[in-house]
Order: structure tokens, then sequence, then C-alpha cells
């Protein structure tokens, strides 16, 4: 088979792949990037050694196809990674409406553009622009991610206290949520020190030692809002064409592109947090750009920063896919770097031509069972992936988190703070401080 | 207000928490909240919704109080280098073995940006970084490992593809450092059968040579003992270690932690850290001192007593310079000077790659000097040749020479430096005038109570950083060339070190 149509095959049957998981609530796809490794390095270690443009093409499909596709669960059954959170609000009201599929095709036409963005733009230049931009960053990465914390802290205030009587009760309403995303932001961080110092996770899977804290931490809360609570779904309307246009598309590539690209280029920023700062930098207020903005966010946030570890002369590792894959192969030529665009162009192709078959099928799911079933049976799938990477520890770890990702879901503030967990602790290691706290907590 | 009602059709499972998830006010989507965000409405929720909340509570605050005690109550695993796999990457572990390499410092500036240094623990080798706090605290602390010492590391691992396997430093706490016993080893002895390991020398500087600015050379020093000599080379950085530099001069006694290494198939020893260079004093420098001879294998010999038969054995003469015939331009022929003992004569010679060194102790006639060469005959006359420019000292300048010679002796007012010394090394102390920009350089005027003089800091000899700390009005002790320019006498120091602050300026 010519190595074209391999990189090809494979890209194929990692979008298909990601198809099955994007559908499972909760089911991140670093999850399952994580047992590929695994099972590659142990084909290795018996001798059996699978060449890059087989497994790097594949995963590339996957992300690619599950940063795309993991909108319609965002959608339909309302468990999204935490880059989705700000597509649930818009995108639960389309459903309420019984205009999900609408909301879920929106988003998906913005991970396609999201594509189109990150091959025919972030591609060329990126080689040329970036590893200059990353010089000149460098030295103030540290204040930048201190900024963005007070920024994600204080972008909550103020929330509540306009109802009930005036005195304490009116106090507490007004601070609950706002404490509450303080606290969720200080466990999580805490939470990080003690993963980042003294993991309990058996140093021989350490590469997956934050892997159940974010499992609870963001996974588990979902699914057991999902079965406890309950969402009752109306009817939805399959429609025959979308609401958008032109303008539409390119206020949201900009504004998505920005936060996505922010958030893949910085270290430590994920989806979510540049998903916020897109939409509050650029101040949308068209709720279709909006949903669309999130999904270009989303895939550029995800597919760039993997793409960000095969650009020449750059040199950065951002997000937890172009982790993993360090683990393997270290991308140093051009001939990585177009075999990956490749693999993004035809996976963002094949991945959004299934959008619409599977946003059907899930429609079609959800009418004839109760999707609570599809959330626990996603919650045994994720715990018994944590189990078998992690073991009990693992599982210790994901209850965890697990209390503190409950935290802003039950107290109605952002499951964004949960991102505590990685900022506090890199933010205070940048800065040079790192240390000094961890020596406070006893932990070195 | 248009309120928006949800629609009465619900799906299969659900319709019995209609009531728990829509506000009874304004029939919004509001799911666990209590608190309608819309108009304010309180929804009463099933008691499992309300106590998952305290529940998560308790959860996230008990488990992760027991997940801290857990963590805290866990030593670190200690692993073999040879162990290390893949999925270990991010592991927090700790190795212990010997460290196998100097500690590399690396720089920003004047400011410390990371420092590594590597461990052996007999199954394979592991680089270990520590970044920036952690580099500074170690470097400032004096705890930077040293080749053959023994220590015990606890850090995250980095394992990436080709095998390409690092631990980085996150604690300096968690460096727990054994200095290694390093034996005193006699220059003499150090071969090359000692690569590769740290000892410790002592001796006495012959001769230093600074690297010209804006190369890329390391600073070289040379240092004897009663058995032999070597070169002992360190770089830019470490040289801004060395505590008092003010007294790295020839003559120096010197005890120093040094790395045995090669250079151009030459034994070369290695200073990795300006702190490892002690200066001694007193009894101990004495001790040292005596019985030092530069170079230890030369034979001392009086002039006179040269003969035919020595011909070819390497020897050490002193004298005063009769005579210097340098060769004609664009000639190869040698530098010839003839040096005179009680009477008995000898021809020195040396060619243009050692007179280029020469500087200061460039021969005069008049001068004396104490010369090291291999005797050889040349048209039937005895002849020593010269091959180093260290085998030239002077010994004592010319009379009409005051104080002369970049190393040792006596400030000259600048009213003494007449058009005759020219081409030799003075010392002057003054205060500074004002800087003038020239082509390659920068001229200041130096003012002592006897007069001034301009002195010329070529780029080439004193960089621009070099000179920042040169301003106006400052008390400097300056050691140059005298040279003249346009009929004007100036002085023209080789390297930054000839020039040096004495106050913080009037």
């Amino acid at each position: 088979m010519s190595l074209v149509l391999t990189v090809v095959v494979s890209v194929l049957i990692g979008t298909l792949i990601s198809t099955v998981l994007s559908c499972l609530p909760g089911l991140h796809v670093y999850n399952v990037i994580g047992l590929l490794v695994l099972l590659v390095l142990t084909l290795g270690s018996h001798g059996v050694t699978l060449p890059p443009e087989v497994y790097l093409p594949f995963i590339a499909g996957m992300i690619v196809g599950w940063s795309m596709l993991n909108t319609i669960p965002s959608v339909f059954l309302g468990a999204p990674d935490e880059s989705a959170i700000f597509t649930v609000l818009p995108g639960q009201k389309y459903l309420m409406f019984g205009r999900g599929f609408e909301g879920a095709m929106i988003t998906g036409v913005g991970g396609l553009a999201g594509v189109f963005f990150l091959v025919l733009v972030v591609g060329p230049l990126a080689p040329h622009y970036l590893p200059v931009v990353q010089q000149v960053m460098r030295p103030h990465m540290h204040w930048v991610l201190w900024v963005i914390i007070t920024y994600i802290l204080m972008s909550e205030w103020p929330k509540g206290g306009n109802w009930g009587p005036a005195g304490w009760s009116k106090f507490f309403d007004a601070w609950r949520s706002l404490l509450a995303g303080l606290a969720t932001f200080l466990l999580a961080g805490l939470l990080g020190f003690i993963l980042l110092y003294r993991s309990p996770v058996s140093t021989d899977m350490a590469f997956q030692n934050i892997m159940p804290a974010f499992v609870g931490l963001f996974a588990v809360p979902w699914c057991l809002v999902n079965m406890i609570s309950g969402v009752s779904v109306p009817e939805q309307h399959v429609a025959a064409s979308l609401d958008i246009d032109g303008d539409v598309i390119l206020r949201s590539v900009g504004a998505g592109g920005l936060g996505g690209g922010f958030a893949a280029f910085f270290p430590v920023i994920t989806g979510g947090v540049g998903g916020l700062l897109a939409g509050h930098a650029t101040a949308q207020r068209d709720e279709r750009v909006f949903l669309m903005s999130q999904g270009v966010s989303k895939l550029v946030y995800y597919t760039g920063a993997f793409m960000l570890a095969f650009v020449p002369g750059l040199g950065i590792t951002r997000g937890g896919g172009a982790w993993l894959i360090r683990t393997l192969y270290t991308p140093r030529t051009y001939y990585d770097y177009f075999m990956i665009l490749g693999a993004v162009a035809i996976g963002g192709a094949a991945a959004y031509l299934m959008m619409e078959p599977l946003t059907r099928g899930i429609i079609w799911l959800i009418r004839r069972f109760n999707y609570r079933y599809v959330s626990a049976a996603a919650l045994v799938i994720i715990m018994a992936l944590v189990y078998a990477i992690t073991g009990w520890v693992g599982i210790f770890i994901a209850a965890v988190g697990t209390g503190i990702g409950l935290i802003p879901v039950l107290f109605a503030s952002r499951r964004l703070n949960c991102l505590g967990i990685l900022l506090l602790p890199i933010a205070c290691n940048m800065s040079g401080v790192g240390h000094h706290v961890a020596a406070f907590l006893h932990l070195v | 207000m248009r309120v928006v009602a949800m629609n009465a059709e619900s799906l299969p499972g659900q319709q019995e928490y209609r009531e728990q998830i829509i506000c009874p006010s304004c029939g919004r989507f509001v799911g666990p909240l209590t608190r309608c965000p819309y108009c304010g409405a309180r929804i009463r929720k099933r008691l499992s919704v309300r106590l998952f909340r305290y529940l998560a509570l308790l959860l996230a605050t008990v488990g992760l109080f027991f997940l801290y005690l857990m963590a805290t109550h866990r030593e670190v695993p200690r692993i073999r280098v040879g162990d290390i796999r893949p999925t270990m990457n991010f592991a927090y572990v700790r190795v212990a073995g010997l460290v196998s390499s100097d500690a590399r410092i690396y720089r920003e500036g004047d400011a410390v940006r990371s420092l590594r240094f590597t461990v052996d623990d007999g199954s394979g080798e592991i680089p270990v970084t520590a970044y920036r706090a952690q580099a500074r605290e170690l470097v400032a602390s004096g705890r930077v490992p040293r080749m053959g010492d023994k220590v015990e590391v606890a850090g995250s691992l980095s394992v990436a593809a080709d095998d390409r396997v690092m631990m980085r430093l996150q604690s300096p706490d968690q460096l727990i450092l054994t200095r290694a016993e390093l034996p005193l080893m006699p220059l003499g002895s150090v071969s090359t059968n000692d690569v590769g390991r740290s000892i410790m020398v002592k001796g006495v500087i012959s001769d230093i040579r600074a690297p010209r600015p804006n190369s890329r050379a390391p600073w070289l020093i040379r240092v004897s003992d009663s058995s032999g000599e070597k070169g002992i080379s360190f770089w830019d950085d470490t040289y801004a270690e060395i505590a008092d530099k003010d007294r790295l001069v020839p003559g120096a006694a010197v005890r120093a932690r040094v790395s045995v290494g090669t250079f151009r198939g030459r034994v070369q020893l290695r200073l990795a850290s300006g702190r490892d260079l002690e200066f001694l004093q007193g009894e101990e420098a004495a001790a040292v001192s005596a019985g030092v001879r530069p170079e230890g294998r030369y034979e001392r010999t009086p002039i006179s007593a040269l003969k035919p038969s020595m011909v070819g054995r390497e020897v050490e003469v002193s004298g005063r310079v009769l005579d210097v015939r340098p060769p004609r331009e664009g000639s190869r022929a040698p530098w010839r000077v003839v040096l005179e003992e009680d009477g008995a004569q000898v021809m020195v010679v040396y060619w243009d790659k050692v007179a280029r060194h020469l500087r200061a102790k460039r021969p005069e006639k008049g001068a004396y000097l104490v010369v090291r060469g291999r005797l050889a005959v040349y048209r039937g006359r005895l002849q020593l040749k010269v091959s180093n420019s260290r085998d030239i000292e002077l010994t004592r300048a010319p009379q009409h020479a005051p104080d002369a010679g970049s190393g040792g002796g006596g400030i000259l007012p600048i009213a003494k430096i007449t058009p005759e010394m020219k081409g030799r090394i003075v010392r002057v102390r003054g205060i500074l005038g004002q800087a003038r920009s020239i082509p390659g350089g920068v001229v200041y005027q130096l003012k002592d109570d006897s007069g001034e003089i301009k002195v010329v800091l070529w780029d080439r000899f004193v960089s621009g950083e070099a000179r920042d700390a040169l301003d106006t009005g400052r008390r400097v002790r300056v050691s140059g060339k005298v040279s003249e320019y346009h009929g004007q006498l100036e002085i023209v120091p080789q390297g930054a070190y000839q020039v040096v602050v004495e106050d913080g300026g009037e």
C-alpha cells in the first residue's frame, strides 16, 4: 500500500472511530488516545513496530473528528467537555425549541470553518511566524497566565443577589456562586499540586496521572447530573436549511479562531478559556455567531494544539494529544507537518460529512431510549477506562475530582473553575514560586 | 415578556421530573438549580438533588484531605535510570548516583536561566535540569553539582520518543548533594588517564589569557606547582563568579577544584564555577609558592655554561638584553635577542607567533629577562629557540622604564609617561573624563594630579558591556600599552581586566 493511501486510510479510520466516541457523553478523546499510545508501546515492546504514517494520521483523524462531532452529545445529551460549556446554554436553548438539529449543525459548520482556517491560514503561516511569536512571548507566559486566572475568577462577578429579602439572605445569594467558583478553583488547584508533586498513580502509568482527575472534574459530574436530575427534551425538528450566511461564518471564524488559537498556543489554557475570552472580547450577541464561533474555537483548540507539535522550528507541545504522541514520536521535518495538515483536512471533511447522519441518529436514539441509560453506560465505560489504566488509586482520584467538579454544577458557577487543577500549579511554577507552595503544603 | 414554555410532549422516562427542572413560575428550563435564574422563583427539588449538593462538597473536601494525607505520607519512589519506560513520562521519582559531568549553568544576561547536570546510577545516565528559580537557588546556595559528587535527586520525568529522557528538578530542596572528597593531585602527574575525573590542584598562576571581547574563547590560566604546569580553562560566566577578581594575577597561589579533559589532544583542566577557585593566603600560599619553578622541566643554566653538547636540551637562562633585532618587513625570519650574563652571550630567537603575545614583556635593550627554550645550533652558533611567549619573563625593565608590566609594579604618575615608553605597558590611576566615541572604540581622558592622558578602549579589547561601569568622574586604575597618535601619547588597555573601577564616582 502506498504511503499516501496508508495515511488516507488511517485518517479515515481514526475519524470513523471518533464518531462512536463523540456520541458517548463524557468520554474524552484523550482518554482513548492514551490507551492507543499504551497499545503502540506494548506492541513495540513485543517487536511489532507501527510506522508513524499509520498512527499519527489515525490520531489526527480522531482528534479532528471528535472535536467536531462531540458537539452532538453537548447539545442533545448535555454532557460537554470543559471546552463546550459555552455551547451548552445556547445549544440547550435550541434543543428546547425543538431545533437541536440546527444548533448542532451550526456548530458543526463552525468546526468545518475551523478546519479551513487551520489548513489554509494557520498552516502556511505557522512555520514562519509562530517561532518568532513564541520567542517573544516566552518570558511573558507566567504573567499572562495570572491575568487569565484573574479574569476567569472576576468575570463571574456579579451573579445573583437580585431576589429575596434584603440582608444576609440576599448577600449569600449573591456570593454563593462566586464563593463556589473560588472554592472550586482552589480545591482543584490543590488537587493539581498533589498530582504534580506526589501523584499516587503508579509511576509506570504516570503519563496518564492527570487523566482520572479530569474524568472526575468534567465527565462524571455531567453524567451524574444527567442521571439524577434529568432533562425533558421536546420533539426535535430536522431542518432542511441553516439560518446562517457568509457574514455569520466570517464573524464566527474571527472570534472562534482567536479564542481557540489563543488557547492552543498558550500553555495550560484550554478551549473553554479560549472560548470565554473570545466570546467576551468580540462581544458576540448573535446566538448563531456564538454557537458557530464555539464550534470554530473548539476545533481550532484541539486540532490546532495537536498541529503545533508538528510545526517545524517551533518546538512546543500543547494539549493532551500532543503530549501523548510525544512519547511515541518526535516530529522534525516538513514531511511530518504536511502529513498532519493533509490528515486534518481529510479528517475534517469526513467528520463534517458524518455530522448530519450522526445528528439524525442521536435524535432517533433519544426518541426511543431514556438517555439516562446512555449517560449511565458512558459513566461505566469511563470508570472502567480509569480503572484499567490507573487502578483503584485512579478511581479514588476521580471520586475526589467528581466532588470538586460537582460544586460548580450544583451551585451554579462556572465549570471552567475546575481548570484550577492545571492553571494554579503551572502558573505558580512558571512564576518560580511553585516549589515554595509545594514546600508549604509539605509535598516536597 | 414572552415566556418560553416547554413542549408538553416529553421524551420517554422523563415526564415525572418535569416539575423539578422547569420553573413553575416562568416555565423555563432550570436544570438542577434551586432558584430560577430568569425570574428568581424557588424551585422545589427532590431530596436527591439537594442532598447531592452537600454530598459533593463533603466528597470534595474530605476526599481531597485524604488524598493529601496519602500524598504527603508517600515516599517519592526511587527508580533506576535503566528501568525508565515511555509510560513513565511525568512520573515524580527519585534517582541516586554519581554526577558524571560538571553542572553547566545557562544564563540570560546576568540571570541564571537553567542548570543542567548528568547523574549516573550504574544502570544508565539521566540529565537533570533545574530551571530559573530552582537553578538560581542552587547557584546562590553554592549547591551546584560537580563531577564525582554523590546526589539523590527527585523530580518529574520527561520521556520523549527516541529515548530522550530527562528529569526536571522541581524543588532545590530535593537535591541531596554529598560533595566528593577529591584527591589533591600534583599538576605534573595529571595525564590523559585522568580524563573525566574531578580533582583538586594547587599552584601558582604563571600566565592569564583573557578572551577578547565578543570572542567565544574561554579564559585560560596557567598554573604551576613543583611537579609541572597545566592550563585551567573556564568561561566568562565562571569568571564572573570569581569573588576576588583583583587577585587573579600572575604569581597568585590558588587551589582549584577542576575536572580533567582534553583540548586538541592535550590535557586541560576545566573550572566549572568561580567558587571552585580559591586564592590561598599566608603560610599555605607560601608553601605552594615555595619551590615552584613555573617551568619545572627546564634546566637552569648560566649562559657561560651553555655548550654545543647541550643542543636539544631545554634550558632556562637569564641575563640583560644587549640587542633586539626584529625581522625585516615581510620576512619570515625570527626575532633575535642577544642576552648577556657575566660577559657571556647567547642569541635568543623566536618567531612572530611568539612576539605577538609578548606585549608588556617585549624585550628591549637594557631589560633583564628569564628565557626558557631549547638549545639549538644555527650556522655554527648556539641559539636558544623560544616557542611560547610564556617562556620569556621580564624580571627588570630598562632603567628608563618606570614600573612597567601588566602583572605587578606600582602606579606611574601620568606626567612621567614619555614618548620613549611607547610600546611598554604602564599602570596609572586617575579620574575619568568625558568619553568620546571613535570608530571601533571609545576614548576617555584620564587625569591625575600630575597631568592627563588619553585612554583608548578598542571594542575588540574592551567590549561595550565592560565599559558600562565607566562613567565620567570615576576613579580607575588602568594598565595598558603606551602608544602615540597624531603626536599625542595614549594608553591602550589590552583587555577589560586592565581597567579597574576603584570607587563609586566623584
